[in-house]
């Protein structure tokens, strides 16, 4: 499992990331369970992707479904199209990275559910729960949304 | 659920969301085998008889075997030739009868195969689900 102690390799954060309307900088993770980081975007030649599936929720287990924007799963694809790295399960696109330049993404759709997360969103709000976020900003190491108590 | 509207600010520390997990987990899932009554029964009785029979003479004879074992173990001779004639008989009746099992249809080998077919090419695969008990 991703987590903040167990980060990939080859993980290069944005310095500048956006995703539905918030802008995280200088490495800050958009979401963590506990210590583990269901999503990473990393900079490379272009967006590097790491997503982990919830694989038992009462237990907080998580299954690496995309290591690196490659596929670890039939059900899984990654593809580029328009300039943007879509992954998508079953047919749904549940995530869609866009580059701007070296150092900095865009996120334009993003779509958890399905990995069990309950968050979606596109370039103008992120809802999660029954709560939304948009046009915010966080800066640092830390992850602007965790699971509460 | 919790509603927690946030805009257009710089945050500093994270933003807790009770209800952020949807309880649907990713698990492995195989399509189940359909066993009809009539496969049952084939799996419970399908074998041919002759097996059976092969079987019980096999045992019989070989409780036979450790008896002559038992007498002739000081001394050979004193097993008549009658007694390994019967012994011989009983071990050729059931490698016969087992023989026969095999060349007789058997149902019960038709249906495992076509179990073992299913299970070797029904597709595993993961899928989201629901936890019952959320």
């Amino acid at each position: 499992m991703i987590t903040r102690n167990n980060m990939p390799k080859n993980y290069i954060p944005f310095n500048t990331l956006t995703i539905c309307s918030n802008t995280l900088y200088g490495g800050a993770n958009l979401v963590a369970v506990g210590d583990v980081l269901p999503i990473l975007i990393g900079k490379g030649e272009r967006p590097k992707i790491w997503l982990q599936a919830l694989a038992d929720s009462k237990k907080n287990q998580f299954v690496t479904i995309v290591d690196e924007s490659i596929s670890k799963h039939p059900a899984v694809k990654v593809y580029e199209e328009s300039g943007s790295l879509n992954v998508m399960i079953s047919e749904e696109v549940v995530l869609s990275v866009k580059m701007i330049d070296q150092d900095s993404a865009v996120v334009e759709k993003l779509d958890f559910r399905p990995i069990g997360l309950n968050m979606y969103g596109n370039s103008s709000s992120l809802i999660v729960g029954g709560g939304s976020f948009s046009g915010n900003s966080m800066s640092g190491g830390g992850a602007l949304i965790g699971l509460g108590t | 659920m919790t509603e927690k509207n946030i805009h257009n600010r710089e945050i500093t520390e994270t933003q807790l969301v009770p209800d952020l997990l949807t309880g649907t987990d990713i698990g492995t899932w195989q399509a189940e085998y359909l066993l009809r009554e009539v496969e049952f029964e084939r799996i419970k009785y399908g074998k041919p008889i002759t097996f059976t029979w092969a079987v019980s003479i096999a045992l019989t004879t070989f409780g036979f075997g450790l008896n002559l074992f038992a007498k002739g173990y000081s001394d050979v001779a004193s097993i008549s030739r009658g007694e390994w004639v019967a012994l011989g008989v009983g071990i050729a009746l059931s490698v016969g009868l087992y023989i026969i099992g095999l060349c007789l249809p058997n149902n019960r080998k038709k249906v495992m195969k076509k179990i073992e077919k299913h299970f070797k090419e029904a597709p595993t695969k993961r899928q989201a689900f629901k936890d019952q008990n959320q």
